[in-house]
């Protein structure tokens, strides 16, 4: 019992010293974000000043354009300045509507984040059960018939299965609106879209994760027990093949909104992705900026949360993981 | 591997060869194959059906043949796969070779330390890289640039970049704790020769491999980026941009969306299955990662 607790505190401490360190590493890699975001705006050829004030300005209102976007002023000057906004959760000012870029992006986060939400949703709910049937099923029809479907919706990019989707589902079968609105049923094409590649690349990520523990010891030894190969799949197996299946879900997570950027223009729904377009097509570059370093962060920390789940999940982090 | 299934595979192998192989052939000899150019408007005879006279995949909203400019279509996916494909693979190859000797080729002492944080420093960028979702950082450059087709393609290349760079430095620093390469050092050969000897004939495979997976992802995003508007610029066809002039018209032509998306997914599903067969052969250890 005491030796017990001894193994468990231990277990503990592994753990925080690895949510730790992966802590640390977020912290980095949301810092060399916003270097980059910064970078691409303003190292790259191109004088954002030069378009705002549009292709046949006289050399003057361009000169005026640089002074009002702060741009005449050195890069070091330019970048702490917009790093000291980072720090204070402050991106600046959008060039076109002169909004903070802060409040536009959260008037538009709620929509993105319910797609993405349904999205990850649909690709587990297919994933994981698909995945374990075919491992369960290896080498049989169901298997090669999942391994055929996966592979399909894999090459299928996402806008053109959203354009499918409304083309059956809202021109030949009209149950769902064809431009979108914001009521969840709207949402609801947009989400098999983005999420179908998602589920196929589950189903194979927990397919070869299964199969990895079927064929392992305790297992056998499961088997060996009397247990039928399903019940020692789902008793045993599939438990254990879990770690890396959240792993990947949390790196799709933050893929999906960038997904979302192609699959809110398909189904006309006023989210983050389409400001970013908008954005673009602009060129009002403190809101690129402003919807890089989100997006950046979105992704950091799901992929933080799903190592960390995956963490506690797993039996033996503390010495597995580096 | 059961029998059927490798016959089957080979099968599948050949389908996508072939398939790429017409893709490339259309897109050299495009203004031969085409029935007309791929711009020319016909007005008259706007959204015509497929298979109905003169247009057998169906006219567009301003009458000009669905064939033809899935025809010239292949050129830009061809030309920024390949492009983007080739500028990542080097560059990401370079910086992944680059960090991994950093690493894997010091010594003892200070210097050590200060090539391993180099290397640190390297992949941290490469990190940050690939935390921006894919399209938001082609996005991000387009916006630096402007839209277009070289643009979009410089963007492809900075975003696959990092991936390359990981794989390469993954790969590159197993090769140098082998002991082989520690017997080739100790002997006091030149980092250069341990690398084109040793290094780069290990890791070609698994570069090789990659090359085919961005180049499929590579038709994707420019045909997303297209279908932004912000890839290929009108009157010049291409996938991603016939997509995106058939969305509003879904209900009187499905067609001018069903057709270009088809082009692309066969295209893309022909490159994965390409890659699937070249890791078979060239890169054992990702074997059963792509299945």
């Amino acid at each position: 019992m005491r030796r017990h607790d001894r193994a468990g505190a231990k277990r503990r401490r592994d753990l925080i010293a690895y949510a730790l360190g992966k802590a640390a590493r977020l912290a980095l890699t949301i810092a060399v974000v916003a270097v980059l975001a910064f970078a691409l705006a303003r190292v790259l050829p191109g004088d954002p000043a030069l378009t705002a004030a549009g292709l046949d300005a006289r050399p003057a209102d361009v000169e005026a354009m640089r002074r009002s976007m702060g741009t005449d002023r050195g890069l070091a000057t330019q970048f702490a300045e917009w790093a000291l906004g980072l720090a204070r959760l402050d991106l600046g000012a959008s060039l076109v509507s002169k909004e903070r870029v802060s409040r536009l992006i959260a008037q538009r986060f709620p929509l993105t984040l319910e797609l993405a939400l349904l999205a990850s949703a649909f690709a587990m709910l297919v994933g994981l059960p698909l995945g374990e049937a075919s491992a369960t099923r290896k080498g049989g029809a169901a298997d090669g018939a999942i391994a055929f479907l996966s592979r399909l919706a894999l090459s299928l990019p996402g806008f053109w299965l959203g354009i499918l989707l409304l083309l059956g589902f809202a021109v030949a079968i009209p149950i769902f609106p064809l431009f979108g609105g914001k009521d969840l049923r709207s949402l609801v094409l947009p989400a098999l879209a983005l999420g179908a590649s998602n589920a196929a690349m589950l189903t194979r990520q927990t397919r070869t994760a299964m199969l990895d523990e079927l064929s392992s010891e305790y297992v056998v030894a499961a088997r060996a027990k009397g247990l039928s190969r399903s019940q020692a799949a789902r008793r045993h197996a599939l438990r254990n093949a879990l770690p890396p299946v959240i792993n990947l879900a949390g790196l799709q997570f933050g893929a999906l909104f960038g997904g979302a950027v192609v699959v809110e223009q398909v189904f006309s729904l006023p989210g983050l992705g389409r400001l970013a377009l908008t954005a673009v097509a602009q060129r009002d570059f403190p809101l690129v900026q402003g919807c890089v370093v989100v997006f950046a962060v979105i992704a950091s920390c799901a992929s933080f949360l799903a190592d960390l789940a995956s963490a506690a999940a797993r039996p033996g982090i503390g010495r597995a993981a580096r | 591997m059961a029998e059927g299934e490798g016959a089957r595979r080979g099968l599948g192998t050949a389908l996508a060869a072939a398939w790429l192989a017409a893709t490339l052939a259309f897109a050299l000899i495009a203004p031969l194959a085409a029935p007309y150019p791929p711009a020319r408007q016909d007005l008259g005879r706007a959204l015509a059906r497929p298979l109905s006279s003169g247009h057998a995949l169906g006219s567009d909203e301003l009458g000009r043949d669905i064939l033809s400019r899935i025809i010239y279509g292949t050129r830009p996916a061809l030309i920024v796969g390949a492009l983007t494909t080739l500028a990542s693979a080097l560059a990401g190859t370079a910086i992944g070779l680059a960090a991994a000797c950093l690493r894997g080729l010091g010594g003892l002492g200070w210097r050590t330390a200060a090539r391993r944080l180099a290397d640190e420093g390297i992949m941290l960028a490469m990190d940050g890289l690939l935390a921006i979702p894919t399209v938001l950082l082609a996005l991000a450059v387009v916006a630096a640039l402007g839209p277009g087709l070289p643009q979009a393609t410089i963007a492809l290349g900075i975003v696959y970049c990092p991936v390359f760079a990981r794989i390469t430095r993954a790969r590159a620093l197993a090769v140098l704790g082998e002991g082989y390469v520690l017997s080739a050092r100790a002997l006091g050969t030149s980092p250069l020769k341990i690398v084109a000897r040793h290094v780069l004939p290990n890791i070609a495979g698994s570069v090789i491999v990659q090359c085919a997976l961005t180049f499929s992802m590579a038709v994707v995003v420019e045909s997303s980026l297209s279908y932004l508007g912000l890839g290929t610029q009108p009157p010049e066809a291409s996938w991603g941009l016939m997509l995106k002039d058939g969305r509003d018209y879904l209900i009187q032509a499905p067609w001018a969306s069903v057709f270009p998306g088809l082009a692309i997914a066969l295209t893309v599903l022909a490159f994965n299955a390409l890659g699937d067969a070249l890791a078979d052969r060239l890169d054992p250890r990702s074997r059963g990662a792509l299945n």
